[in-house]
């Protein structure tokens, strides 16, 4: 996995390559069932998934943890199977603060799917966060200058 | 992952003319309301708003001197901006791989005969 903080364009970019189909991984991001053995880990468990997979179609999830049940849900934006799905976000642990998924899923020469999901976190419309005169590269600036050790962008 | 504590600060840095705001501020220091105001191609009331909300998220600070009204940045909440997206690249990282693991467990399942 490739996970990048992008704080110039305020989102957040990760891209994984699966052997798997594309139709495959479309079905894992968006079968109640499958999601809810495979999204979570040692830290939480998810249950309960609700996906209506059309535009404007709602979606929902719990989180059970150690901190006890979280919900997240939202609202399904886009889907173009099994290309893209574009979801927004409200999780309970994040104030219910509306945010986007965007989903691509692209074949790759040996068969398998790249998977590139951008998840916006300000302001939450698509591409919103360019062509401002003022961009997301002076939030950095500012916060360079009176935050100590500011996580930028880092790899994994 | 942390509690957005200022959902504001989201809000207010979400906005094209607030970042500019802001800006001008870094670049100046301090300013007048007035002074503030005149670059932009709207009213005074409409910059007013925008720097009540600036101010609410205690991005800027106002401070009154006779009948003139500065401002000043007090960025210390953008913090929450970098924690956000720190906490959700790690979120992701994770994510996707139990999705890559999914997958292909499900994929060497069926090439396997197996349901």
């Amino acid at each position: 996995v490739r996970s990048i903080a992008d704080l110039s364009e305020g989102v957040v970019r990760a891209v994984i390559d699966i052997d798997g189909e594309p139709d495959d991984v479309f079905e894992a991001l968006t079968d109640p069932a499958q999601l809810a053995s495979w999204w979570g880990g040692d830290q939480y468990r998810t249950c309960d998934w609700v996906m209506e997979l059309r535009p404007g179609g709602a979606w929902s999830a719990r989180a059970l943890g150690k901190d006890g049940e979280n919900r997240v849900h939202g609202e399904v934006l886009a889907v173009e199977r099994p290309s893209r799905l574009v979801v927004t976000w409200h999780a309970s642990w994040d104030g219910d603060a509306r945010t986007v998924i965007h989903y691509g899923l692209e074949r790759t020469p040996g068969g398998g799917t790249r998977v590139t999901v951008v998840h916006e976190g300000f302001g939450g419309r698509p591409g919103s966060c360019q062509g401002h005169a003022v961009g997301w590269d002076l939030v950095l600036g500012w916060l360079g200058a009176h935050v100590a050790a500011a996580p930028a962008s880092r790899e994994t | 992952m942390a509690e957005r504590a200022h959902a504001d600060v989201f809000q207010a840095v979400a906005d094209p003319t607030r970042r500019a705001l802001l800006d001008r501020l870094r670049r100046e220091g301090r300013a007048p309301v007035h002074e503030l105001a005149a670059g932009f191609d709207m009213s005074r009331p409409a910059v007013s708003k925008h720097l009540r909300l600036l101010r609410e998220a205690n991005l800027v600070r106002e401070q009154k001197e006779g009948r003139e009204r500065y401002y000043e940045l007090t960025p210390g909440p953008l913090r929450d901006v970098a924690d956000w997206a720190e906490a959700y690249r790690a979120f992701w990282s994770e994510n996707l791989l139990a999705l890559k693991a999914h997958v292909e467990r499900r994929k060497g399942k069926k090439e396997r005969g197996e349901t």
